[in-house]
């Protein structure tokens, strides 16, 4: 967030900072004041004095994850939606059905197609695309988009053939689109877990096929998927080169040296361990990394209890 | 032949059998396809390789440090851009991401804050897709890159394995036709001076137990085959260039006498 400098409370002659609540500091003014400076002037600095003592600034403890929250169905014009929070970072995502023709090499299976946007009113850094009024993805956000849809496709979450309407000639072709609405850091996780709940929600309406091969949709009740199987993933910062911690803040991000993302499936299994470039990690780091993700996917597969057998 | 040996003793403890048929190609089940590469083959790039993992084949061409534009640039180090091109069709989302990686696990390598404000342009034609193609563009990406002279912080070496995640068997270096059969497959980059994963790339679901033995298995391949190989390579590059070197000052002297 944008600071704004308190200029005018802090400009105290000399005598006066002892009778300020507050050590004395040698630029004189309050030692919140102090911290501030210190913060803008060496990041990394400031922040390896928390990570000493094993916390981080915002108060978690190195492996702590953000308060996490998924709302399903959020959207009633989508025919799938979900908005998943992590922390402050908040991320929307809808699915959009369209009929369309298969591919030659597979005529019994849909299409997921992934897009993902990062709004201009997400950060001030990502405010000077508003000048750029498209939806095409740029290449980092194009990454993403892969990396979301590689953790669907691994978890097997979504069976392509449930989406197949008439084989050869109709299928269902999902358009998801995942908007960042709040970056405040690891979007790849909150993007994932938005992309599963959009999934739950979605249901795919009654169909008839005309004599002319036409698709229309019927009054029939809509059925939702079969979903056994979805990602719970947790990415990893690292600091130092030694240091790990999970659930990077967007000041975080900024200054760490790599991250590995590790999503579990809900019965146990790896199916996403994506460490792209970035200070190198040891097989035994690699491990605790996952260790540490199978924990949390087990805490969180039981906090989002949406995705339980109840609804 | 590109064979481990020992085959690693973690598997056959595990439960997992190893194998016995040969594979189409003939390989045991850790054996890596053989490397071919040559250098220097573009004259137009600063360094250039052409790079062979069995019928994987992909070209690499390095330029740079070079100018860059100004909404590219950033002002304490170089900014890598790779460019990575199929063999045949357009490219798809899928090709981006590889971009996306390939220039991270690049980043990491060069040496980016000697040459600020300025690109390396490292651009990766496929000329033949046969299984293992990022493993295959990391490996000539890295190549390239020193052949290109580009300051680099250490080498990477690039393994990947198919794993059919039922029976345990986990194959090194697939090809075209063994990825489609398994489904599941991991790439693997090491840095040859930390013996540390810079990238790691999943597809598909495994168990946590068979995934470690992957990544054993991958610093094993990389150490024994892998990084020999392109130590070798450069090695007999350098020392032919001394030798020629040593050879001209030597001639230089006579032709004076």
């Amino acid at each position: 967030a944008l600071e704004v400098p308190t200029r005018s409370r802090n400009r105290q002659p000399m005598e006066d900072s002892d009778s300020k609540a507050g050590a004395p500091s040698p630029s004189g003014g309050s030692s919140a004041d102090w911290a501030t400076r210190f913060k803008r002037l060496h990041p990394k600095e400031y922040y390896r004095k928390f990570v000493e003592k094993g916390i981080r600034p915002d108060g978690r403890r190195l492996l702590d994850v953000r308060q996490t929250a998924l709302s399903v169905g959020a959207i009633p014009s989508a025919d799938g939606s979900s908005i998943a929070k992590i922390g402050n970072t908040t991320v929307a995502c809808g699915i959009k059905l369209e009929v369309g023709q298969p591919s030659v090499h597979t005529p019994n299976e849909g299409r997921l197609e992934v897009e993902v946007k990062i709004a201009a009113l997400s950060s001030p850094q990502h405010m000077k695309k508003i000048v750029d009024k498209s939806w095409k993805m740029d290449k980092p956000t194009r990454a993403l988009a892969v990396a979301v849809e590689t953790a669907i496709r691994n978890t097997g979450m979504l069976n392509l053939e449930e989406l197949c309407i008439a084989e050869g000639d109709s299928v269902w072709a999902l358009h998801m689109d995942i908007v960042c609405l709040d970056y405040s850091g690891n979007l790849l996780d909150a993007a994932i877990l938005s992309a599963a709940g959009a999934l739950k929600s979605l249901k795919l309406p009654a169909t008839r096929i005309l004599d002319d091969g036409e698709v229309v949709m019927t009054d029939g009740t809509p059925t939702p998927l079969t979903i056994q199987r979805y990602p719970l993933p947790l990415t990893f910062g690292i600091f130092d080169k030694k240091t790990i911690f999970a659930d990077p803040t967007a000041e975080e991000e900024e200054f760490f040296e790599g991250s590995i993302t590790i999503a579990f499936s809900n019965d146990g299994q790896l199916c996403l361990v994506q460490k792209s470039g970035g200070s190198p990690l040891s097989e035994t780091e690699v491990d605790a990394c996952i260790s540490n993700a199978e924990a949390y996917s087990k805490k969180l597969n039981s906090s989002l209890s949406l995705f339980g057998t109840k609804s | 032949r590109f064979r481990l040996d020992p085959p690693p003793d973690a598997m056959a403890a595990s439960g997992g059998s190893v194998p016995s048929s040969a594979r189409d190609d003939g390989r045991d089940a850790y054996e890596l396809r053989p490397i071919k590469c040559e250098r220097g083959i573009l004259n137009r790039a600063d360094g250039s390789v052409r790079y062979c993992q069995g019928h994987s084949c992909v070209m690499v061409a390095v330029n740079g440090p070079m100018r860059v534009r100004q909404k590219e640039e950033i002002i304490d180090r170089a900014t890598i851009d790779v460019v990575f091109k199929p063999a045949s069709g357009q490219q798809t989302p899928r090709h981006s991401y590889y971009e996306t990686v390939i220039q991270q696990t690049m980043e990491y390598m060069i040496l980016t804050q000697a040459h600020p404000c300025t690109k390396i342009a490292i651009v990766i034609q496929t000329i033949e897709e046969d299984g293992s193609m990022l493993a295959c563009s990391i490996n000539a990406a890295c190549m390239a890159v020193i052949d290109a002279g580009v300051q680099s912080r250490c080498m990477l070496s690039a393994v990947s394995m198919s794993m059919a995640p039922r029976e345990g068997v986990v194959l090194l270096d697939p090809d075209a036709r063994e990825e489609k059969q398994s489904g599941t497959t991991a790439t693997f980059a090491i840095c040859n001076k930390t013996q540390a994963f810079v990238l790691t790339n999943l597809n598909g679901r495994v168990s946590r137990k068979l995934y470690s033995q992957c990544m054993k298995l991958a610093l094993k391949a990389s150490k024994q085959r892998v990084e020999p190989f392109k130590t070798k390579f450069f090695d007999t590059v350098f020392l032919g260039a001394e030798f020629a070197a040593s050879r001209d000052k030597k001639d230089a002297k006579d032709s004076t006498k």
